[in-house]
């Protein structure tokens, strides 16, 4: 490999956005620990020479705890790479801890100091000391100046001092070394650092390793006569940064990192959900009901009047045939025209999203909600990839993976689809305006409060079946609130509308001119408006249509949208578009919403099937590219399981809820008895099944010290 | 000995010292690794329902689980 340089560090120290500074990339970036969960790697030239700089996920140590650490060790470990350890200044302390085991383990590091402007009046940092104390270059960093960022790292030729470690003498290590040298050697690592992370009893080393059996069960007998070595050596780490500290750092003031006193009001036992709840109503209301909708009608009327009416002028001057002229109006300027209508609500979103993402707020959050989610099988942490789902599921799912426990991490990547992504923020928009008109903000919380509702419930009966929590930890750092830059939020703004542009100008475009050629044609391909036929696409869907039914969607057109939809959500809304053939009217809203109330459409909605084809579309598959995500992180099994776990959990809900709608509109006595009966019936098993897993679950009420949870106590 | 409490029963905003860490060798590992050795921590907050503590160490914040804290042996300072 070519000058490769590799970016580590603890978890949140700025190394992604040293990586887009370096690299001028736009990699996701956000204050919170474990964004980036794999090794990202990027090309550059230098003054003409070319450098590899590779983005690691966050570690703590070098004995790796997650997936994601795991990753980032494996990757040091294997390649004789240049590092940059980057460390947060607001936490140098801590951060020397990983500073210490790359030193250990004789990698070629540099030190880059992020953070420096925040800490200067908290202390002086006399950084040319700290470099000669370590041995090796260290700089103070400040990302946002990409030049001189670039010029102090990769252009630095410090030389390196070759410093021991004064503290690794009082590690005896000797033994162990004579049995691993060898091995060591030929894969260049060190073998006082094998020898040390043996005895830390990090036996991941052992793997790489591979040793005989012989020299393994020595080793481990060494091992487990020295049980008390794993404290010492990290308690010999943390003198050595305390000793290096009290010459380099000088302390202005007393502080402590990330404690704020706002805190005692956000993390309040009563507040902390209240508020929570508040924020999410405001993001809301400020998407779909005020400004969100202002900006769109605006784009709708400049869509129409700079693209539409030029376009429909020239098909009549060239008296362009029939169908084509139907194709433009109902495809492009309709259907993908309306969908881009939407864009304000769904850049606000995700504005928001990376508001809240930035400020530090989501590791408090995480911290009031762990409780709750304990209860139900997840991990505080979740919540990050749960408001991530609220934006986009396939990104959402992605992010599962800085969950440490396996079990909990395919808990949460099954249930994030379930939560409402913005592609189905159109869905909500045309027919909860159409039918509900004002109250249409209520509607979509409504709607928003079933998908957690589900999603909670799925996975409290997926923890209480087949994928139970192992006792798993929960250690979380706190994250400090900083303003969320505007370059940031700017750039935010500009990718997401970047991608949803290109995705419907792509795929959803494409996708329309084939539902509309389906719905236009029959089989012997004549144009259905002349020869007065059933269409293909009419007349596959009415094949399925009669599942439908029972929850009262039973119409080829509704079928086919959901089939549509299967691919992405954002066709939906342009499907419906296409087969109600709506008017080109100056906001898609009233015009589509309008079809559903006329007899003669073929996509008719009362109220109630809103309602219910709502809850269908919030609930049913997840879309094509979330599904191969999670098909990339739990496998194949898991992928099709999500898929069939949804429908089920889709049309349950729509029977209930279609069913209880009824009885509710139509007083017909005998049915809502029997409706009624089987309603009660169905909660009652779901609080019997429950009860009865949750019982059998019980834990140990005992508090006894060094509990491992399998005593006779418990068994009793 | 006799004065070692786990931390879950130590007081709100009172200094502890950490003595020893009592969990899987994992957790511990992972523990020591955020410095808890040699040094004094204080219990900042708890959530609702206790399931979580907010512990201050070494000048910074972290969030354990109550089955980490109860491992972590404090004495009084």
């Amino acid at each position: 490999m070519n000058n490769c340089i590799c970016l580590v560090g603890n978890p949140n120290v700025g190394k992604t956005t040293l990586f887009n500074a370096l690299t001028h990339s736009n990699e996701h970036v956000g204050n919170w620990h474990g964004v980036t969960v794999d090794a990202k790697q990027k090309s550059i030239l230098v003054d003409n020479v070319p450098y590899t700089v590779v983005d690691l996920p966050g570690t703590y140590s070098l004995s790796s705890f997650s997936y994601e650490e795991q990753v980032a060790v494996d990757f040091l470990l294997k390649n004789n790479n240049k590092i940059i350890n980057i460390c947060d200044a607001n936490n140098l302390e801590r951060n020397l801890y990983l500073t210490l085991q790359l030193l250990e383990a004789a990698l070629d590091i540099s030190i880059a100091i992020n953070f420096c402007n925040e800490t200067k009046d908290k202390f002086d940092l006399d950084v040319y000391k700290l470099s000669q104390l370590l041995g090796v270059g260290v700089y103070k960093i400040n990302p946002k100046n990409k030049k001189e960022t670039k010029q102090k790292l990769l252009n630095s030729n410090t030389k390196v001092i070759n410093q021991t470690l004064p503290y690794l003498n009082d590690i005896d290590t000797k033994y162990l070394q004579s049995l691993i040298s060898s091995r060591c050697k030929e894969l260049n690592l060190s073998s006082k650092f094998c020898a040390i992370k043996l005895l830390e009893q990090d036996f991941s080393i052992l793997d790489k390793l591979n040793l005989s059996q012989e020299v393994v069960a020595k080793i481990k007998q060494h091992i487990s006569n020295r049980p008390q070595e794993i404290s010492n050596i990290a308690a010999l780490r943390y003198r050595h940064i305390k000793t290096i500290l009290s010459q380099v750092k000088h302390d202005k003031k007393d502080y402590v990192y990330c404690k704020y006193k706002i805190d005692k009001i956000i993390l309040n036992k009563y507040l902390a959900l209240p508020i929570f709840l508040m924020i999410l109503a405001g993001v809301f209301y400020i998407t779909f009901s005020s400004v969100g909708d202002y900006l769109g009608q605006f784009i709708k009327c400049l869509i129409d009047d700079c693209v539409g009416v030029p376009i429909n002028n020239f098909f009549v001057k060239h008296n362009v045939s029939i169908w084509i002229i139907d194709l433009v109006n109902v495809c492009v300027i309709n259907g993908v025209g309306g969908l881009l209508s939407f864009l304000p609500q769904v850049v606000l979103l995700f504005m928001f999203l990376g508001v809240l993402e930035d400020s530090g707020y989501l590791s408090r959050l995480a911290f009031s909600l762990e409780d709750v989610f304990c209860k139900i099988g997840l991990s505080g942490k979740s919540i990050f990839t749960l408001l991530m789902g609220l934006g986009c599921a396939t990104t959402a799912t992605m992010t599962s993976r800085n969950l440490e426990d396996k079990n909990a991490k395919t808990k949460v990547a099954l249930i994030t689809p379930f939560m409402s992504c913005s592609a189905k923020l159109p869905i909500y928009a045309v027919l909860g305006v159409t039918f509900f008109g004002k109250n249409n903000i209520l509607m979509i919380m409504g709607l928003y409060l079933i998908s957690f509702v589900v999603a909670f419930l799925v996975s409290s009966i997926l923890d209480k079946t087949i994928l139970k929590n192992k006792q798993i930890s929960f250690i979380l750092e706190f994250a400090p609130y900083r303003m969320p830059s505007i370059k940031r939020i700017v750039n935010n703004i500009y990718t997401n509308c970047k991608q949803f542009i290109i995705k419907v100008g792509s795929l959803i475009l494409s996708l329309s001119v084939i539902v509309w050629i389906l719905q236009n044609f029959d089989f012997r391909f004549q144009y259905v408006i002349i020869s007065n036929t059933k269409s293909i696409l009419q007349q596959i869907c009415m094949l399925i249509a009669p599942l439908l039914a029972p929850i009262g969607l039973d119409n080829w057109g509704i079928v086919s949208c959901l089939i549509a939809g299967f691919v992405a959500k954002e066709m939906i809304i342009s499907t419906l578009a296409i087969i109600n053939n709506a008017p080109n009217v100056n906001n898609i809203v009233s015009g589509l919403g309008a079809t559903f109330l006329v007899s003669n459409s073929v996509v008719q909605f009362t109220p109630l099937t809103s309602i219910v084809f709502m809850i269908f579309v919030l609930l049913y598959v997840p879309c094509l590219s979330t599904l191969s995500v999670l098909k990339q992180e739990l496998g194949t099994k898991w992928a099709i399981f999500s898929v069939f776990m949804q429908l089920i959990i889709a049309y349950s809900v729509c029977l209930v809820v279609y069913n209880v709608g009824l009885l509710i509109l139509h007083k017909n006595t005998l049915s809502s008895i029997i409706v009624l009966m089987s309603f009660c019936l169905i909660i009652f098993s779901v609080v019997f099944c429950y009860k009865y897993l949750f019982v059998k679950n019980k834990k140990c009420s005992q508090n006894c010290l060094g509990c491992n949870k399998n005593c006779n106590k418990l068994k009793r | 000995m006799d004065n070692f409490i786990s931390l879950d029963q130590a007081e709100l905003g009172k200094k502890y010292n950490v003595v020893d860490i009592k969990a899987s060798i994992n957790i511990k590992r992972r523990l020591l690794d955020f410095g808890f050795v040699n040094t004094t921590i204080t219990l900042v907050n708890t959530s609702t329902l206790k399931g979580v503590y907010l512990v201050q160490i070494r000048n910074y914040l972290i969030a354990l689980r109550k089955s980490e804290v109860k491992s972590i042996m404090v004495v009084k300072v």
